[in-house]
């Protein structure tokens, strides 16, 4: 064994000694042991019996919750419903992106796996993988009223979940490692490790891409919460459900009305958490690039709710605490049962389970030669043989079977269309980017050094983002092509604009409120005109985040593509030619399972590949040369 | 030192900001005027609002109540015979130093090949010869003042204004910074001969300037205006200096 591999071995002992130390306590520690290992069997084979059971019987057992008229009284529940519905995926994506976050940023291997199916899986349109996921969650549950609900927050999950993970590995990244030393030097370690380093410096980030993440859950909503497969249509009661319902019965008073109180929720929800997180995040920038200039924003109205929410948290703070032991000494019954039991069996279990695989995994890439191989293998422990024998197992089988089954049969016709198909979309992709790009550059030029309508706007494109355009598409396929006469083309360009533009305007400005205050105040004190500090310094200074804006539009725009090319209104199907409407005539024309593989492996390929051919350069570029540092 | 007619005044300046808590101010009451040819020192404790006279006299800020007087004339706008120096450079990062230092050249609408000579020149005078096309990033922190000195010298201003342009460098480079400041303020090719530098080190005042102008904090205000009448070179060491430093000393305290 070779020093690295026994490194990792050790490494992976110490995981699972660690994973056991909550039940330890009082369990000996063979007996602890066996209890630990029929337990996990126990789960798995549980997981798969149902995981099996639940596809093959309720595939087949798909009931239709039918769509009744819509009322006025449905809002405020259908409001509430959404936004526990956004809330609780969110939560999810919290948890899903500290522990993908923080392995992919602290584990060699982690990152080498996770950042680039993290990368794809953010490209990806996730529109176009709803029919499997809600395939897979309506079996589980048999066309239960829970497995919809599930589908759902796991649809509005995958809004979330990737860019949120970023945050938290780019930030992690970024931690000076003179913070590491001195952490590990003091001998802080494990679950405080956690909280004195990690968690605080992800905070900014975190905070400003949920802001991003919200918005798109709730952008996504209306899709989730109306789900069809092939001619079987699900509805679920929330307020996406609403606008839509009452967009196609042609009931233009409730939509306005739902619009009005889902951009109330939006605003409040923006006033009362999002924009004191905002204000107390600042607390955690391990940089100091801008200095404040004394311009009384504070003052301004809009901040008012903002500034009291944080004046009362600060306020309260003898009370909060107080408050804290009575929840303390109330629920300890509760929270001992997480800490000793669940914890470990929810937390911990995974956790060492994963760096088993992990480290077993790197002692394989790290030792070439078999015999070594072989020593490891008789060294490695139980449960790390068995995981990686049923992982293995289970994805062979998986992706024999799939093979298998594409290779029979003949191809489908759509994919003859699909090579044009998506140069069109791509196309039609490029002048919606151009479109916004026409007129968020100017304005954010404008507004470079107006912090105040700055902040106004950055509020609109969150609330622009948010608002669920997709509800709204048949009416404005209607007044647009119906009473204007305008095309279909056009009509589905103005319907990739909503989901596109607000990432650019909202990214556009964020990066003009990164220019350092001396900066700007060279500029102005060389007497540089209004022209040259674009030229010389707004331009240069806002590519990067103008890049990234782009980038993610282009993200959102493959999503938005899915539900722009396609308009069903009423009893008609308007379309035109795209990858986006070859995607859906295959769910639901077609409902060909081997015609949706097809358009979704081709639009992905293609997407990675302008990936790597086209952002990831011009990104790399333009923060290599643009970003501030002296 | 010669002095020359009055280059600019301040009367009676009072200078608020307002804060999220209220109004602060920051000057009060400075009245003080400036003669062509002085090298000028602002000392004083930190929030003593040192900085926030040079933004004054640049026009970046505009004078809660009085006015400044530039050659007689009352100053409304940036004042593009003044050139900065900022304690941390403010370089454009994706710009090359040549570039940098043409930025002012180009902002006065000087053709490009006029103003290439003349970046050329400043860049040779602070001793960058051969950096012209290098990056702000690949540059050593006292090197990066040098940009930022030839940027503000290549628009020859009538008054060079510096923000504390030497702390934030090692005291190493600052010596060799301070002693070729000395030199191109004397340096006949260079028309700049006004100079106003603020500054915390009273050591770095007494050594350069002919006047000292002591601010004492809250809210600023002038707590003595002094002359150095020591010839130069001046020596740390030297006893009429240490006197200097301690009157410096008992005016702030």
């Amino acid at each position: 064994m070779n020093a690295a591999a026994r490194r990792t071995h050790t490494k992976a002992q110490h995981g699972s000694e660690r994973a056991t130390r909550g039940i330890q306590k009082f369990i000996p520690r063979p007996i602890q042991r066996r209890v630990q290992q029929s337990l996990i069997s126990l789960v798995l084979i549980l997981g798969l019996i149902t995981l099996v059971v639940g596809v093959v019987r309720g595939g087949l057992h798909l009931a239709e919750l039918r769509p009744e008229q819509v009322t006025l009284d449905e809002l405020p529940s259908a409001l509430m419903l959404s936004l526990m519905r956004v809330v609780s995926s969110y939560i999810a994506s919290l948890f899903f992106s500290f522990v993908l976050g923080l392995l992919a940023a602290r584990t060699r291997l982690g990152e080498k796996i996770i950042i680039p199916i993290l990368d794809i899986l953010q490209s990806v349109p996730v529109v176009g993988f709803f029919p499997a996921a809600i395939a897979f969650f309506i079996g589980i549950f048999q066309g239960h009223r829970f497995g919809v609900e599930l589908a759902a927050a796991f649809l509005i999950f995958t809004s979330q979940a990737w860019n949120m993970a970023f945050a938290v590995y780019e930030a992690t990244k970024t931690i000076p490692q003179d913070n590491f030393d001195a952490v590990a030097s003091f001998g802080v370690k494990g679950p405080q490790r956690f909280w004195k380093l990690y968690a605080p410096a992800c905070v900014p980030r975190l905070v400003y891409n949920s802001i991003l993440s919200w918005s798109n859950g709730w952008y996504f909503l209306v899709a989730c919460e109306i789900i069809a497969i092939g001619n079987i249509k699900y509805h679920l009661p929330g307020i996406g459900s609403f606008l839509a319902l009452a967009a196609e019965q042609n009931q233009a008073k409730l939509v306005i009305w739902g619009l009005i109180s889902l951009t109330t929720l939006v605003l409040g929800v923006d006033a009362l958490v999002w924009r004191p997180l905002s204000a107390w995040a600042e607390r955690f920038r391990q940089d100091y690039t801008t200095t404040p200039t004394p311009q009384g924003d504070a003052g301004s109205v809009w901040n008012l709710p903002s500034n009291l929410v944080l004046q009362l948290y600060r306020k309260l703070r003898p009370m909060r605490r107080m408050t804290w032991r009575m929840i303390r000494i109330l629920f300890f019954p509760l929270t001992w049962l997480v800490r000793e039991i669940l914890g470990p069996l929810v937390w911990d279990l995974p956790v060492s389970i994963a760096r088993g695989v992990a480290s077993e995994i790197q002692i394989q890439l790290e030792s070439p030669q078999s015999r070594k191989w072989r020593d490891l293998w008789e060294s490695s422990s139980w449960l790390s043989r068995l995981v990686f024998w049923m992982v293995g197992l289970c994805a062979g089988l998986l992706f024999g079977v799939l093979l298998s089954r594409w290779l029979r049969g003949p191809w489908p016709d759509i994919a003859r269309q699909i090579p044009l198909a998506i140069l069109i979309s791509t196309a039609r992709l490029v002048a919606a980017l151009a479109l916004s790009l026409l007129w968020i550059l100017p304005l954010v030029l404008y507004t470079w050094n107006k912090p105040r309508i700055r902040q106004w706007l950055m509020t609109l494109a969150q609330v622009g983002a948010s608002l669920p355009a997709v509800a709204l598409f048949p009416l404005i396929i209607l007044i647009l092509v119906k009473r204007f006469g305008g095309g279909m083309e056009s009509a589905s360009i103005l319907l990739l604009l909503t989901g596109m533009q607000w990432y650019i305007l909202f990214n556009g400005l964020s990066g003009t409120a990164i220019i350092p205050g001396d900066l700007a105040e060279a500029a102005r004190a060389l007497g540089l005109s209004r022209v040259q500090t674009w030229k010389r310094l707004v331009i240069p200074a806002i590519r990067p985040a103008l890049i990234t804006g782009m980038i993610t539009a282009w993200g959102g725009g493959w999503n938005a593509l899915v539900v722009s090319e396609y308009v069903a209104h009423q009893d008609e199907v308007l379309t035109v030619n795209g990858i986006g409407a070859l995607l859906n005539q295959a769910v639901y024309q077609l409902g060909d399972g081997k015609a949706i593989g097809l358009c979704l492996a081709a639009m992905v390929a293609w997407i990675l590949l302008l990936n790597s051919l086209i952002w990831r350069p011009l990104y790399q570029s333009a923060a290599d040369r643009y970003k501030f540092d002296a | 030192m010669p002095n020359g007619p009055t280059l600019f005044q301040f009367e009676h300046v009072t200078q608020k900001f307002t804060l999220p808590q209220g109004d602060v101010t920051v000057l009060r009451d400075i009245h003080f005027e400036a003669k062509e040819g002085e090298f000028i020192a602002i000392v004083g404790p930190s929030g003593a609002g040192k900085s926030t006279i040079l933004r004054l006299i640049n026009g970046l800020l505009q004078p809660t109540e009085g006015r400044i007087l530039y050659k007689g004339q009352p100053q409304r706008d940036i004042n593009l015979e003044a050139a900065m120096v900022f304690q941390n450079f403010a370089l454009l990062p994706w710009l090359t130093v040549a570039q940098n230092v043409e930025l002012g050249l180009e902002a006065r609408g000087i053709e490009p090949h006029a103003r290439r000579k003349k970046a050329a020149f400043y860049i040779d005078k602070v001793g960058l010869d051969g950096y012209e096309e290098a990056y702000p990033r690949e540059l050593s922190g006292g090197m990066k003042q040098r940009v930022g000195l030839a940027r503000a010298l290549a628009v020859e201003p009538e008054v060079l204004l510096m923000d504390e342009p030497f702390s934030a460098l090692d005291a190493l480079t600052s010596i060799n910074l301070r002693d070729e400041l000395i030199d191109i303020w004397s340096d006949r090719d260079i028309p700049v001969n006004t100079v106003v530098m603020v500054t915390h080190m009273i050591e770095e005042a007494i050594e350069l300037a002919d006047r000292v102008l002591v601010l004492s904090s809250r809210p600023g205000h002038i707590a003595g205006d002094l002359r150095i009448e020591l010839p130069r070179p001046r020596d740390k060491r030297d006893k009429q200096f240490s006197e200097y430093v301690d009157r410096i000393f008992s005016l702030i305290a």
